[in-house]
């Protein structure tokens, strides 16, 4: 299993987010949390990713308990997280974006080669190459970002709502790169409100409400499910 | 050409053409100020002035130290006596026939006298700058395709505004100012071809470089005209009027100085001061949030003017109460003790002390508003990229923080540099103190006074135009 999340607990003060959610990823999987919002999705990966602390419950990346690791030592186990909104470096290029990505690496080589792979999947990003990050379109953004994300070689990558404020066609184009990334053998979890698209490239899903998975299954049961059909599914 | 376009972009303005008539009259400013420089300036020169006052004191002051020396000797008359007579002796100029390029080179030649002629040597000087910087302008434009480079337009627009008034100065400079000296040597000091030559050339420059200046959209002028305007103003009371003025800019000058000092100094603590402050109070560690709250709202409510008095008078009382309590507990620590009963604040600490602490306050909460200001996406970000918060910050969060913070913080400076004067209390010989001082002994307040206010002013219009300046390289759209 590559990522095991136990009872998990969070809660902003007296707020509380995450209710003892629990949930699986295994090595090479799409899995995609969907929900309403402040269902608790964005919560989930933050936490996971370290930049909030849990009340209580357990998280475990290949086999070690990272609940208590620091953000930034997460980066370097493998987890790396595409932050809702992109918030890429408005002021540096996609060149330096990119390498802010690889922050944690040090070995130049092997760094040029990295760079090459998001270059593959994102051939946009190279025409752009010494465009200020600020002045990309909102797809060109949520590219970047997601090359930036991958810079750091991770095993698992966390994509918070890359669909948000793009226009369709560019919507498709994302999830296709999507399940590229993914078949070259990196494991997504993917929190989407656009729920018809995310279970059409994960393999299982999960739904979230108030802090509570209330269903699961594969991207076809939940599909055909008429709950989430009426809820998120818009029939 | 806006303001904010990317740096990527020509940094030239649209293609002139070559028969410009701007192009063209900058040209001929050019070879006027050039040919001027070539001609005679000066008949002759004053080569000694005797001054005699009412009681029959006579100073005499000869050629190399004669322009200075003669307000100098007004300002600082003997007492109770007047100006009586002003006697000259002149002399032919014998190299060159007192061209441009002869003064300059007959002064550049005698080490001794740089010192003194180094602002004569800057008169002559700058207008000839102005015509390399418009010849170098022109070269790089005329090959037809290519515009006129923008970054050259403004400086070199700024200096043909000052040119013609520089050369009015090295005019001045042979008078040394004076109508009464014009007027003991007629003829003999009128300027020659060569000095009206240049300046009909640096106008023609000048005529040239304003009408480009429409071109750009950027203010050359703005408001440091506002700064020369004062600082000139400061310059005539002390020419036209050496007494008292001159007396009172020679006796707070050094306060001017201690002035500058006291707020460089404390700018910089400032700066750390609100830094630590600004993260405190973003601090998520309550223990932290709380000191650096506590601080600011503690500070904040207390007036500038009492936190001085308390430092300079009762802190320290508070040391010598605390050294006491130290020797008394335990003889360990009766070294320590002493140290605080002995420890005297002098008045240039303690005056950084109280600006230091009183700034940083309110520092503290101009960095807290930057940082901020900034998305809190761009923390996490940079943390799930595998930083460290202080990495974060350091490299960016604050970089991005620094362009909301700069306006606010340049204002600091200016409100830090008026509020200065509140340390005249402790002892400081500031440039407030110092005109107290010199009042208290003349009693000419008005004159003191407004001789203090034109300093202040300066400076103060000179650091926001310095921190505007700063702001427009920094501005940028997100």
């Amino acid at each position: 299993m590559l990522l095991e999340v136990e009872n998990l607990h969070v809660s902003y003060g007296a707020i509380r987010a995450l209710q003892g959610i629990s949930f699986h990823i295994a090595e090479g999987e799409i899995v995609t949390l969907i929900g309403a919002n402040g269902a608790g999705k964005s919560t989930t990966l933050r936490t996971i990713s370290g930049l909030l602390r849990p009340v209580a419950g357990k998280i475990v990346f290949r086999g070690r308990d990272i609940t208590k690791v620091a953000a930034e030592r997460i980066v370097s186990l493998g987890i790396s997280q595409v932050p809702e909104g992109r918030q890429i470096f408005s002021r540096l290029t996609v060149r330096e974006n990119l390498e802010m990505g690889a922050f944690t690496r040090r070995d130049r080589r092997e760094i040029e080669a990295s760079m090459e792979r998001v270059f593959a999947s994102f051939p946009r990003l190279r025409e752009r190459l010494n465009q200020l990050g600020g002045t990309l379109s909102g797809g060109e953004q949520q590219m970047l970002a997601m090359g930036r994300g991958l810079m750091s070689k991770p095993t698992l990558l966390l994509l918070d709502e890359p669909s948000m404020g793009l226009a369709p066609i560019l919507v498709e184009e994302i999830f296709k790169i999507i399940q590229e990334i993914n078949s070259q053998g990196t494991s997504i979890l993917l929190v989407e409100q656009n729920a018809a698209m995310a279970l059409s490239v994960a393999r299982r899903g999960y739904v979230l409400e108030t802090g509570r998975i209330v269903l699961e299954g594969t991207a076809q049961e939940l599909l055909e499910n008429p709950q989430v059909r009426a809820a998120y599914l818009g029939e | 050409m806006s303001h904010g376009e990317p740096q990527m972009s020509g940094s030239r303005l649209l293609p002139i053409q070559r028969d410009d008539w701007r192009l063209v009259l900058g040209l001929i400013g050019c070879f006027a100020v050039l040919l001027g420089y070539f001609l005679p300036m000066f008949p002759q020169r004053i080569t000694q002035a005797t001054t005699v006052f009412s009681q029959g004191t006579t100073v005499t002051a000869s050629f190399p130290v004669l322009i200075w020396g003669q307000h100098f000797i007004q300002g600082n008359r003997p007492l109770n006596e007047e100006l009586r007579e002003v006697r000259i002796v002149t002399a032919p100029v014998e190299a060159h026939g007192g061209s441009g390029w002869a003064w300059l080179l007959q002064i550049m030649g005698h080490r001794l006298l740089w010192g003194q002629f180094l602002s004569y040597v800057l008169c002559l000087a700058l207008p000839i700058l102005v015509v390399l910087l418009v010849l170098v302008m022109v070269g790089l434009a005329w090959p037809q395709d290519r515009g006129l480079p923008q970054g050259l337009v403004g400086p070199s627009i700024n200096l043909a505004i000052v040119a013609p008034a520089a050369l009015f100065l090295a005019w001045c400079h042979q008078f040394d100012f004076s109508f009464k000296l014009l007027a003991l040597a007629p003829g003999a000091l009128v300027p020659r071809a060569g000095f009206w030559l240049a300046w009909v050339g640096t106008g023609l420059i000048l005529v040239a470089a304003l009408s480009l200046r429409r071109e750009t959209e950027r203010k050359v002028f703005s408001w440091w005209a506002l700064v020369w305007a004062v600082a000139v103003t400061i310059w005539l009371l002390a020419r036209f009027k050496p007494y008292p003025f001159l007396e009172i800019w020679n006796f707070i000058t050094d306060g001017i100085l201690v002035t500058l000092r006291i707020v460089v100094t404390s700018y910089a603590f400032i700066l750390l001061v609100s830094l630590l402050g600004g993260l405190g109070r973003i601090s998520r560690s309550p223990v932290i949030y709380g000191l650096a709250s506590l601080y600011v709202e503690l500070i904040r409510g207390i007036p500038l003017l009492v936190q001085l008095l308390f430092i300079w008078f009762a802190l320290p009382q508070v040391f010598d109460a605390l050294g006491s309590l130290l020797i008394s507990l335990s003889p360990q620590l009766a070294s320590v003790g002493e140290w605080f009963v002995d420890l005297r604040l002098n008045p240039f600490t303690a005056a950084v002390l109280g600006l230091t602490i009183c700034y940083g306050a309110y520092g503290s909460e101009i960095f807290r508003a930057g940082i901020s200001s900034i998305h809190r996406g761009q923390m996490e970000a940079a943390r799930s990229l595998g930083m460290t918060y202080f990495q974060a910050m350091r490299y960016v969060i604050l970089p991005q923080a620094v362009r909301v913070i700069l306006p606010p913080i340049g204002n600091e400076f200016v409100a830090l540099l008026k509020d200065s004067s509140l340390v005249s209390v402790l002892a400081v010989s500031d440039l407030t103190r110092r005109g107290r001082e010199y009042m208290s002994r003349t009693f000419l307040s008005f004159d003191t006074w407004i001789m203090v206010a034109l300093c202040y002013l300066v400076l103060t219009l000179f650091s926001s135009r310095a921190v505007e300046f700063i702001e427009s390289k920094s501005k940028f759209e997100r």
